[in-house]
């Protein structure tokens, strides 16, 4: 039996797993040497005709990235001036006998930003860093607060009127609690039945771990959906950009 | 490597990075992807620039991460995506992470002939306008595999069946020359 297109596109690849069978039956078959020689020739075409639109390679070093990692650490830290996590859970409703808030709150985790690095203007061009002195990574728990609660039957968490551009990175964990997480600082976070606000978000990264086993979960920006769980299923505003992993763009909704 | 130069087929460009500290493997997914994954954006886009953004942006986030994901490389591929399709469809102003210095190097062309230059440009044109009269998914496809990315990375990022990204490769490939032809043809 000749080689099928699939076989001989890996072969060409180097992506066929076990290409001995593949290669013993080139040997012995003119018609698939000719359709690997014609598609090697294909390929290598394409390639040459895919250089003339390239241009000259930026010239950037990951020293350089890991130093810019660092900055809105610092601006946030700079923001952070009044770490305001608020839970507007009505204190009635909460100690109402047989009410499910108890139980639904789990819990909040504040933590206060640790040591700061010295802080560079927004402005400043990047520099080469010393590769001799070498970045520690961004020790984001330091500085970060945030909010955890039992999912219950369904939780909507909404944030309202961002300030900025920002991005909120969703996982799926094997905990029992959704969390919520950012830089101390850049929102204002209300936990009632069944949802959590996140008021007035400036540009930060907002991290979300939700339960595997939570039965509905949605994430709205200004009553946009970007994301949802309903069992198993997730639907997303863009891809995974991992297993059980997405990252939702936060911005403000154009008019 | 050289601007042109095909990556070896199917590399694996990192390698393992088992016991290494997170910095150190920052470091190493960056030598042996920020090249590629730039040209794969540059070709995608046609704007150096933008291309840099959001390559830079993909590493600067996976960095502040903290942790590498299970798959890195189609974790930066897809993070750069989505954020060159964010700067495509927003009206708002982006963040620049490139230096006045650092763009002007990228226009920085190879001294070329004059009659070697008007071929360059004549070729450029075209396949610019092939790429970007190609679908999307196979435009895509076609760039990763030039770039030498793994089927299981390009199978992860465009969400497709890894048993068949061959059979997609060779359609993407055939989709570039028959579009490549009635270009030329018609010019």
């Amino acid at each position: 039996m000749h080689l099928d297109e699939e076989s001989i596109e890996r072969l060409l690849d180097g992506a066929l797993p076990s290409p001995v069978a593949a290669r013993a039956h080139l040997a012995e078959c003119a018609d698939c040497r000719r359709q690997l020689a014609e598609a090697s020739r294909e390929t290598e075409e394409i390639d040459r005709l895919l250089t003339t639109v390239d241009h000259p390679l930026p010239r950037v070093t990951a020293e350089e990235l890991m130093a810019r990692a660092h900055r809105p650490a610092r601006r946030w830290q700079r923001l952070a001036a009044g770490v305001a996590i608020a839970l507007g859970i009505v204190g009635g409703a909460y100690a109402m006998p047989g009410s499910p808030l108890p139980k639904w709150v789990a819990g909040v985790i504040e933590r206060v930003a640790g040591p700061s690095a010295p802080a560079m203007p927004e402005s400043a061009p990047i520099e080469p860093a010393n590769p001799s002195s070498p970045i520690p990574p961004p020790a984001p728990a330091e500085s970060m607060s945030g909010i955890a609660v039992r999912p219950g039957e369904s939780l909507l968490i909404l944030f309202r009127a961002p300030a900025g551009e920002g991005e909120i990175q969703v996982s799926l964990w094997d905990g029992s609690e959704v969390r919520l997480r950012a830089p101390a600082g850049a929102a204002t976070f209300t936990a009632g039945a069944g949802r959590i606000l996140v008021d007035h978000p400036i540009s930060a990264l907002y991290e979300i771990q939700i339960p595997r086993t939570a039965p509905a979960v949605e994430i709205q920006v200004d009553g946009r959906r970007l994301f949802r769980k309903a069992g198993e299923r997730v639907t997303a505003a863009t891809p995974a950009v991992s297993r059980d992993e997405y990252i939702l763009p936060l911005t403000a909704q154009t008019p | 490597m050289a601007a042109g130069a095909r990556p070896p087929v199917g590399a694996a460009p990192p390698g393992p990075i088992g016991d290494l500290s997170f910095t150190d493997q920052f470091v190493q997914l960056f030598n042996g992807n920020f090249h590629r994954l730039w040209r794969v954006m540059d070709r995608l886009s046609g704007e150096p620039e933008l291309a840099a953004d959001v390559v830079q942006e993909a590493f600067i986030k996976l960095y502040q991460r903290g942790s590498m994901p299970d798959a890195p490389e189609s974790w930066l591929i897809t993070v750069a995506m989505n954020r060159f399709r964010n700067a495509r469809t927003s009206q708002t102003r982006r963040l620049r992470l490139l230096t006045p210095d650092r763009a002007a190097g990228l226009h920085s062309d190879a001294a070329l002939t004059p009659v070697e230059a008007a071929d360059h440009e004549r070729s450029r044109r075209r396949v610019r306008e092939v790429l970007d009269q190609m679908p999307e998914r196979a435009r895509q496809l076609l760039l990763l595999q030039a770039e030498g990315y793994r089927y299981r990375d390009i199978a992860l990022v465009l969400e497709l069946n890894e048993n068949s990204v061959g059979v997609l490769l060779k359609r993407a490939k055939q989709t570039f020359r028959d579009l490549y032809q009635r270009v030329h043809d018609a010019s």
